[in-house]
């Protein structure tokens, strides 16, 4: 490799030395932190580059990442639900046991297992991939490399799985039963792997063979088709003895063969102890006796300078154990930007382009981002954004990163962009000719600050962000209503009644905790001062939809990837979705009450091990943990929200993607939002205060050389496309007759803000400019992209052209018109403008719009052009 | 020729057909009743009543609502007969029902309370009300059993419908009489409404979409589920509909005031003169204006129809179709007087449930078929298909 072209940086950018620019060429990456004073297991690349080294590879920390690694596990190969020439892997690697047991179990295209451990050389899982043998997936490693050494090493060595976390004579009870010591030892020690040996593959996880699955007591004890497999204390009664004795015709286990009498011999032996096996979060697919504390990267920041540039990361990993290990060549890796900076499977990063981004790197059930930047030029000390401190935390977090990239932020807006951009923000509402020109007219120095004051207390900001709200939390009539309901509007009055709910706190600004309470810990018959309509939806069929719908609006974070494997970008595994689940059972079955039937232990998602008795309310523990100050995600998801609710894009962006694979732009920015919202009593004003009258939230959206390209920093306002709602009710007052602003503006039942976003959701307006249904649980929902359909709309659709048939403002124009009163197109030009795109016009616009109106027979008919072609300009359908 | 013409020439065609014996006044009045040409009888009374000329003249009463309230005074006199095919309807209805709930779609609750919407004031089965009664054959059975009915009939002192009143009032009275708004068995909501499930064609008057509202003056009233009574009550009305929605504020947005559309309702709240939007099998659209033989409104002459009919799918949803016709056989017991009047015109047939239902499924509009169909209540305007459906071509 070039040296000259081996320049990169190790600096990490703390706000120590975050301006040093310095590039060194690729000698020594320092250990930093805990790191440091561990000693670090050389990466398996290096252990294993010899075929006679003494290492033995683990399992679950050498061989599943591997196999991960090279795409074995992925879902077009043997992650796939068939599993490509019938060898199934479970889908990114976190079955560990149903691996296992799938590695040794006997191929469908030999009789021979697929490990061979007094023949490693000659097992199918290194004669594949090195293509030694027909392998549709083609060469994933050279014979002799240290991929292949370090699998004929696991062969040879005995090809041991992965142990329960549960270790031996530490038992614990399962289902109310005790078993001995000696028991788990001889479950742990020779049933499971067993099982793993000869049973997993057909009855593991995914879809068993027969319906018997082997992987817990339980579902041994409900067996499948045939019936329970075993009778705990009898084994001549059980089916899996029977099985295994091959002395029925119908019944044999294993097919491939008989097993050895002395294993027989101690599945009877286990059997007659009462079947002991460790409790099931022990033996959950997932837990072993090795949990990974968490992944350490080097360097923990890239900068580059030029393109080219590039940069070696080293990923390691730390273990309960305390042991570190250098898993580099094991982990795999992703560029969140691939304009930006790739990454080579070893780690290796080049720059492409000015930017920031993240590369992260996947390794177990660990997840680490490594922020990338390049500057998008160098450094200016004239306008740049360090140039002075800014008093405000959110332009002094966001500045920081700004000087980082060597961006100069735009210059504020002009009052009436700030006024237009505000009002849309915060009310949903274009401010009226009136207020324009009172606005335009104050020159006090804090108008901007009073009238972001005066905006949170009007009705429009509540209506707006109960809304927003709703949306967040799936507030959809047909959703809540059952088919008789519908026909009878009760839909329409529960979706209402909902929106009204929400509405009536955020005016009179309810903290958002308690907000939240009110609807996860709502009475289902509505006996108390709650929203029970959350947990009453016909569309929350299963606990699994209630879990993903409660992580999605509360959480900010998505799970359904969970559900049926483990999640590609976040520690999620299928045990911790079912264990949320199961928090929601009662509720979702019965949609009437939510109590525990039993006692129960389950496990908050990885957070706390929750025991329920029976009767509780399963949602209390989980609004409590929500609640915490030290949650991740219930304050920090809100205000990510809220956020882009100003800027068009979350700090966390999409806002509803809460991973480690997708980190905060500013992490430091949305720390001081969330722990302010959080001291401030999850006060909601404060919030929108925060970010309303930041320099940042101000700027102008005309873009300087320096910023042009950046849409992730906030470096100046990006124009975009009002909400559909907001379209139909600007629209609606934008022609509607002077003395009719107000309650155009107030009266929610004739808002698409209001309950009209119930009732015209789905129609062809709303459709067209990106309204959310709010059937699934995803922020995507709301499309606020521009399209070619909504310029048709803007130009001929019916309702715009009953807008202006219907504008009681044009009809006024037309009867003093006819009567002959005098009228002053200057003043009725200038209306149109205000009333529209809320400034008043230039002489140009004035010259223009006074040809066409004197070109005309009739006053009235030249403003109602003026008013359709002002109707379709980017400036009225953009939020600038 | 004007179909107002057309129909002139059938009933006095069926008049001419009537036996000397019939011609005494009171089969007269039978044969009025049975085969009564509205228009011909509002040229007649306006003829006949200035008043009511003179409010024609100054607009303040139409032609439909005179109709109507003729209509409502003429089954004032003749009492009210149940559905006896709604009933068979039902029944399939219940049905489907149960699958649903077998597949998971639908609880148990929600069918049971789905049941009584579409039911009505239809009594629980197993109970003995009025409409489990076939009292055609209670008629027939009495003629038989009864020499002196029997004399007063062929005499021409009592109608048939008249004996059947009877009947009804001997065996209770809550069934001899129309059903009042409101009255004994009238399933009602919370707030007052009736179910209405029905397919209702008027000329709008006012829309406000915000509201998911709209007035309608209507013109005629077609697939019903019960409750006919209303028809009477709303035909020549202008009534209010309540709870569009969706996609159906884009269809309602399209059609401008004055013109003719059909909307399925769900039920009729009598105190505020008011519809409510249908809950299934949801109907919200412009239609041509209407005309009784383009909606499938039988010809007088057809009424009592029972045979076979071949034609094309005009239009076809929510177990039923509007045929039209191109070819017919009629059965030996049909009642029609001149069944060849259908012949080009629409129909429409109803109750394609439970043996008909997957070939049903799979018929479009365009497609030919040929079905047998008997017409129960020859007061009605739907036919209910039998035994038979073919598919026979596109």
């Amino acid at each position: 490799m070039d040296s000259a072209r081996l320049r990169v940086s190790n600096e990490s950018l703390s706000e120590r030395n975050r301006m040093r620019t310095t590039t060194c060429t690729l000698a020594l990456l320092t250990l930093v932190g805990t790191v440091r004073a561990q000693t670090i297991l050389p990466s398996a690349a290096s252990r294993f580059a010899a075929r006679d080294t003494g290492a033995v590879p683990d399992f679950q920390k050498h061989v599943v990442p591997l196999l991960g690694r090279l795409g074995c596990n992925s879902a077009k190969c043997h992650g796939s639900f068939q599993g490509q020439g019938g060898f199934r892997l479970s889908l990114f690697g976190f079955d560990f046991h149903a691996d296992h047991g799938a590695l040794r179990s006997t191929a469908s295209s030999t009789t021979a297992p697929r490990t061979i451990v007094s023949d490693p050389e000659n097992s199918l899982i290194v004669l594949k991939p090195t293509e030694q043998t027909d392998h549709e997936g083609g060469r994933r490693f050279a014979p002799d490399s240290w991929e292949h050494h370090l699998l004929l090493r696991w062969i040879e060595s005995g090809a041991r799985g992965a142990q329960p976390s549960q270790p031996p004579g530490n038992p614990r009870p399962t289902d109310g039963n005790t078993f001995s010591a000696q028991g788990l030892a001889l479950f742990n020690k020779s049933i499971l792997p067993l099982f793993e040996n000869h049973c997993y593959e057909c009855h593991g996880l995914g879809k068993p063979k027969g319906k018997l699955r082997l992987t817990a007591r339980a579902t041994l004890l409900a067996g499948g088709k045939s019936g329970p497999a075993i009778v705990p204390g009898k084994p001549d009664s059980s089916l899996l003895i029977t099985a295994v004795r091959h002395t029925s015709d119908d019944l044999q286990m294993p097919p491939s063969g008989k097993l050895d009498p002395q294993k027989i011999a101690l599945l009877e032996q286990w059997v007659r102890m009462g079947a002991p096996w460790p409790d099931r979060v022990g033996s959950a697919a997932g837990d072993t006796n090795q949990v990974l504390k968490r992944l350490h990267c080097q360097p923990r920041e890239i900068l580059f300078r030029n393109a080219g540039d590039i940069s070696q990361i080293k990923v390691i990993a730390e273990w309960n154990s305390g042991e570190h290990e250098d898993v580099t060549c094991l982990a795999r890796f992703q560029t969140n930007n691939d304009a930006i900076v790739s990454v080579n499977r070893d780690g290796l990063a080049t720059s492409l382009a000015g930017g920031d981004t993240h590369i992260v790197a996947f390794y177990d059930n660990g997840v680490a981002a490594i922020p990338v930047l390049r500057p998008y030029g160098p450094p200016s000390a004239n306008g740049s954004a360090t140039s002075h401190k800014p008093k405000h935390p959110v332009d002094r977090y966001v500045n920081a990163k700004l000087a980082k990239l060597a961006v100069r932020p735009s210059g504020l807006c002009t009052d009436a962009e700030f006024l237009r951009r505000v009002s849309i923000d915060m009310t949903g509402t274009l401010p009226t000719p009136d207020e324009v020109q009172a606005f335009l007219a104050d020159k006090s120095p804090d108008k901007r600050n009073r009238k972001i004051e005066e905006l949170l207390t009007r009705s429009t900001y509540a209506a707006w962000w109960a809304n927003k709200l709703c949306d967040f939390t799936g507030c959809n009539p047909k959703s809540i209503s059952s088919l008789l309901e519908v026909a009878r509007e009760d839909g329409y009055v529960k979706a209402s009644a909902w929106y009204d709910w929400i509405y009536e706190r955020v005016a009179r600004n309810e903290s958002y905790d308690k907000l939240v309470a009110g609807i996860m810990l709502a009475d289902p018959s509505g006996d108390q001062d709650g929203m029970p309509y959350f947990w009453t939806r016909q569309s929350l069929k299963q606990p699994q939809d209630t879990a993903i719908s409660v992580a999605h609006a509360f959480l900010g974070i998505q799970l359904q990837c969970a559900e049926c494997h483990k999640h590609p970008f976040d520690q999620w595994t299928q045990a911790d979705f079912q264990q949320f689940s199961q928090f929601f059972s009662s509720i979702t079955t019965s949609k009437r009450r939510s109590s525990s039937q039993r006692e129960q232990v389950l496990r908050l998602l990885r957070s706390q091990v929750v025991r329920l008795q029976s009767g509780d309310d399963p949602r209390v523990p989980i609004m409590d943990w929500m609640r915490d100050p030290h949650n991740p995600w219930f304050a920090r998801a809100f205000v990510n929200r809220v956020w882009a609710g100003y800027f068009h894009a979350g700090i966390v962006d999409p806002p509803d993607q809460f991973t480690p694979a997708n980190p905060p732009s500013n992490p430091q920015l949305l720390d001081w939002l969330t722990n302010g919202f959080i001291n401030s009593g999850y006060d909601m004003k404060w919030l929108h205060r925060q970010i309303a009258t930041s320099q940042t939230y101000q700027r102008s959206w005309k873009p300087n050389a320096s910023n042009r390209n950046d849409r992730r920093n906030f470096s100046r306002a990006i124009p975009r496309r009002i909400p559909a709602e907001v379209v139909y009710d600007a629209m609606k007052q934008a022609t509607v007759s002077p003395d009719k602003q107000d309650i155009v503006r107030t009266n929610l039942k004739r808002r698409a803000s209001g309950h009209l976003s119930m009732r015209m959701a789905g129609t062809h307006a709303m459709k067209v400019f990106g309204k959310p249904d709010r059937s699934i649980n995803c922020d995507c929902e709301r499309v606020n992209e521009p399209t070619l359909l909504q310029a048709i709309f803007a130009q001929n659709d019916p309702l715009v052209r009953m807008r202006l048939a219907d504008s009681g403002w044009i009809i006024q124009i037309a009867e003093a018109e006819q009567a002959g009163k005098p009228l002053d197109t200057r003043r009725l030009i200038q209306q149109v403008w205000l009333r529209t795109v809320n400034r008043p016009p230039t002489a140009d616009d004035v010259t223009r719009a006074l040809a066409h109106i004197n070109s005309l027979d009739s006053i009235a008919e030249g403003i109602s052009d003026l008013m359709w072609a002002m109707l379709n300009t980017k400036e009225f359908l953009l939020n600038h | 020729m004007k179909p107002f013409t057309i129909l002139l020439t059938i009933v006095v065609a069926a008049s001419a057909a009537v036996s000397a014996d019939d011609k005494k006044p009171s089969a007269k009045r039978t044969q009025a009743t049975l085969t009564k040409d509205w228009d011909a009888a509002y040229e007649q009374l306006l003829k006949k009543d200035p008043e009511i000329r003179k409010k024609v003249e100054n607009g303040e009463a139409t032609k439909q609502q005179i109709i109507a309230w003729m209509k409502k005074r003429n089954a004032g006199d003749q009492g009210d007969e149940k559905d006896a095919g709604g009933k068979a309807d039902l029944t399939a209805f219940r049905n489907k029902l149960t699958q649903l709930v077998k597949s998971g779609k639908l609880t148990k609750a929600e069918a049971e309370k789905l049941y009584n919407t579409l039911a009505g004031d239809q009594p629980k089965s197993g109970s003995k009300g009025q409409s489990d009664v076939d009292w055609d054959q209670a008629y027939e059975q009495l003629l038989k059993t009864n020499p002196a009915v029997k004399a007063k009939v062929d005499s021409g002192g009592a109608t048939k419908a008249q004996v059947i009143q009877w009947l009804k009032q001997k065996r209770g009275k809550a069934g001899a009489r129309r059903k009042p708004r409101g009255g004994k068995g009238a399933a009602k909501n919370a707030l007052g409404a009736t179910n209405f499930y029905a397919v209702v064609i008027g000329r709008l008057k006012s829309k406000d979409i915000e509201l998911g509202e709209f007035t309608l003056a209507v013109d005629h009233v077609s697939s019903m589920y019960g409750n006919r009574w209303i028809k009477d009550e709303i035909v020549g009305q202008t009534v209010k509909v309540t709870g569009v929605s969706g996609p159906f504020v884009d269809k309602l947005l399209q059609i401008k005031r004055g013109e003719t559309l059909k909307v399925r309702s769900g039920s009729y709240i009598a105190k505020s003169n008011t519809l409510t939007f249908g809950p299934k099998f949801h109907v919200l659209e412009r239609t041509p204006a209407f005309k009784p033989q383009d909606f499938g409104v039988p010809p007088q002459a057809f009424r009592g129809f029972h045979g076979e009919l071949t034609g094309k799918i005009v239009e076809i949803g929510g177990y039923e179709l509007l045929l039209q016709v191109t070819a017919l056989k009629t059965a030996p017991d049909s009642k029609a007087a001149d069944a060849t009047s259908i012949q080009g015109g629409r129909i429409r047939i109803v109750g394609f449930y439970n043996d008909h239902r997957d070939l049903f499924a799979d018929l479009h509009a365009g497609d030919v078929v040929r079905l047998s169909t008997t017409h129960r209540n020859p007061e009605h305007d739907e036919l209910t298909v039998t035994n038979l459906l073919q598919k026979v071509g596109k």
